[in-house]
């Protein structure tokens, strides 16, 4: 272990040597003595000892608080008073400088060891504290930044909603209209067969109105995983992605579909989601791996694609919705019991891998 | 120069008294690294701790906030434990109790020659009651019995020698406490039966 070095402030020279030599039996290095305020100052900044020892009277304008405030302020070294004051006023003002002991001379060994260990410790907890409260500081503005994306991202999907609403069905709903309108006054003139021609015409935009109508649902809300199965379910959603977005995607299931309950089927195909989301808009990829499975009695999932992959420690704003992303999936995971690993790095691709355990 | 008042005075004179008797007992200290015989050593720990308890009635006064008293239970219990500790290898095996009524109050008059009497025995008792001993017990106790004040200072180790003589004691710690005992206008009886016993009434 280090030795751990001390400042004497002491203006009395026969007081000073037997604190020297008293700390000095006791394992420590006594580094300097000096008599005044100042000096205690200049040489607590310049050779930054573990502990000061401080009487309250010294020599020279400067008092043993005001250069324990000092030292305090400008070279975070913990003092300990060593005085012959012992009176409340005296006492009260030396708190004043938050001092790390105070011991009343004449002084004891035992109390000089027990107040510098002490002091020592209340110095390094203080500092632990310090840099959890910056953790804790950095970790809250990650929160604010993250809501204020949720927000952001809410409306982005309300915008989406109301266009889908608006422009797709509005306009869809147009061409009903005034097909059916068409029919009718066919009809009326007795253009009968004009008429059930336009009328089927319509009935086929209503089935694609229907069906539009269905996908927008789905998206918001999960597909009845209980009545069509993870499976079904699954491989609709990739052979939609497929279409939409040009990707290679196989996918691979090689388990009792059974054995997956409704909870877990949610996860899974929330996680697809999500991942897929990120790989439609940041990956670039080609190819797309699935693989669902068990292993030793866990249900796995794997998702990798061959994209360009990030860096994980260090994401930069536009990433900060990605990284969203990866913080919901992995809560979901975590909220049954699995566990969620993240494998990328810049240009080799994503591999996304869950763990589950099997509903008891 | 501007006239300081009295309490200020008081302060300053205070703080230079305390300090002085730190410097009376660093000097104490640093001699010992300056003598060859153990025993010449042993002499100047004493010495120093009878300094250090006196001093330690002049913080118990000044704490106090009026100058005039002290609360005895404080000051003895504070005292008892800097004197236990002189001897730190017999006296981790040896307890220390200290039962004082809580509400006695004296003078530093009183407090003083009491406190060295209590510093005395304690120091004995470490020196001489439990040699080659594995466990042990010290005790000081002070309550009032009919109007006087009655201190109880002992330990249960080794029977005191026969010869002692309260009366005409030989060495300067029995010294000291007869005298104390005389100062307090009190008187002193010793009890040797499974260790010593001095009961002191005043």
């Amino acid at each position: 272990m280090q030795v751990i070095k001390i400042l004497l402030v002491e203006v009395e020279s026969i007081i000073a040597m037997d604190l020297a030599r008293r700390l000095r039996a006791l394992g420590y290095e006594v580094m300097d003595v000096v008599s005044s305020g100042e000096e205690a100052v200049e040489k607590a900044r310049k050779n930054q000892p573990d502990v000061v020892l401080m009487d309250i009277r010294l020599s020279g304008p400067m008092d043993g608080v005001q250069a324990a405030k000092a030292i305090r302020s400008e070279a975070d070294v913990p003092v300990i008073y060593v005085t012959s004051y012992a009176d409340t006023a005296t006492i009260q003002r030396a708190k004043e400088a938050e001092p790390y002991g105070y011991i009343i001379k004449p002084f004891e060994k035992r109390n000089l060891l027990t107040s510098i260990e002490l002091a020592l410790y209340k110095h390094r907890m203080e500092k632990k504290l310090g840099e959890k409260q910056l953790a804790l500081e950095i970790s809250e503005m990650n929160l604010k930044r993250f809501s204020r994306e949720i927000l952001s991202i809410r409306e982005e999907e309300k915008k989406k909603l109301s266009r889908d609403l608006h422009d797709e069905l509005g306009t869809m709903v147009v061409a009903l209209t005034s097909g059916l309108s068409l029919a009718e006054e066919d009809i009326n003139k007795g253009k009968v067969q004009h008429g059930l021609k336009m009328l089927r015409k319509t009935k086929a935009q209503l089935r694609d109105f229907v069906k539009k109508l269905k996908t927008i649902a789905i998206d918001l809300r999960p597909p009845d995983l209980d009545v069509l199965g993870l499976p079904t379910v699954l491989n609709t959603y990739f052979a939609k992605i497929t279409e939409q977005a040009k990707l290679d995607i196989t996918f691979e299931m090689d388990i009792d579909e059974k054995k997956i309950g409704e909870d877990i089927a949610t996860v899974l195909y929330r996680v697809s989601q999500e991942a897929f989301t990120n790989i439609v808009k940041y990956a670039n990829a080609g190819k797309v791996k699935v693989r669902l499975f068990m292993d030793n009695g866990e249900i796995k999932f794997i998702i990798s694609d061959d994209g360009k992959g990030f860096k994980t420690d260090k994401m930069n704003v536009k990433e900060a919705r990605l990284n969203i992303g990866l913080l919901g999936m992995q809560e979901r995971v975590e909220s049954l019991g699995g566990k969620f690993e993240l494998l990328t790095k810049p240009g080799q691709g994503t591999t996304i891998s869950i763990v589950l355990p099997l509903k008891i | 120069m501007k006239k300081k008042d009295n309490k200020d005075l008081l302060r300053e004179v205070f703080h230079a008294f305390k300090n002085n008797l730190q410097i009376i007992c660093s000097i104490l200290y640093l001699q010992t690294s300056d003598v060859k015989s153990t025993e010449t050593v042993e002499v100047l720990k004493i010495t120093e701790s009878r300094v250090k308890t006196i001093a330690l009635a002049y913080d118990k006064l000044y704490a106090s906030g009026n100058y005039d008293i002290i609360n005895f239970g404080e000051y003895a219990r504070d005292l008892s434990e800097s004197v236990f500790f002189l001897y730190p290898d017999v006296s981790q095996k040896i307890v220390l109790d200290v039962d004082i009524d809580d509400t006695i109050e004296f003078d530093i008059k009183t407090a003083i020659p009491c406190g060295l009497i209590i510093a005395e025995v304690i120091t004995n008792s470490l020196r001489h009651a439990f040699k080659n001993a594995s466990s042990g017990n010290i005790f000081i106790r002070c309550a009032v019995k009919n109007k006087k004040y009655v201190l109880e200072a002992g330990n249960d180790g080794i029977d005191f020698p026969e010869k002692i003589n309260m009366k005409k004691p030989e060495t300067l710690g029995l010294q000291l406490i007869s005298s104390l005992v005389s100062q307090l206008g009190g008187n002193v009886s010793m009890k040797r039966t499974g260790g010593t016993e001095y009961t002191i009434k005043f």
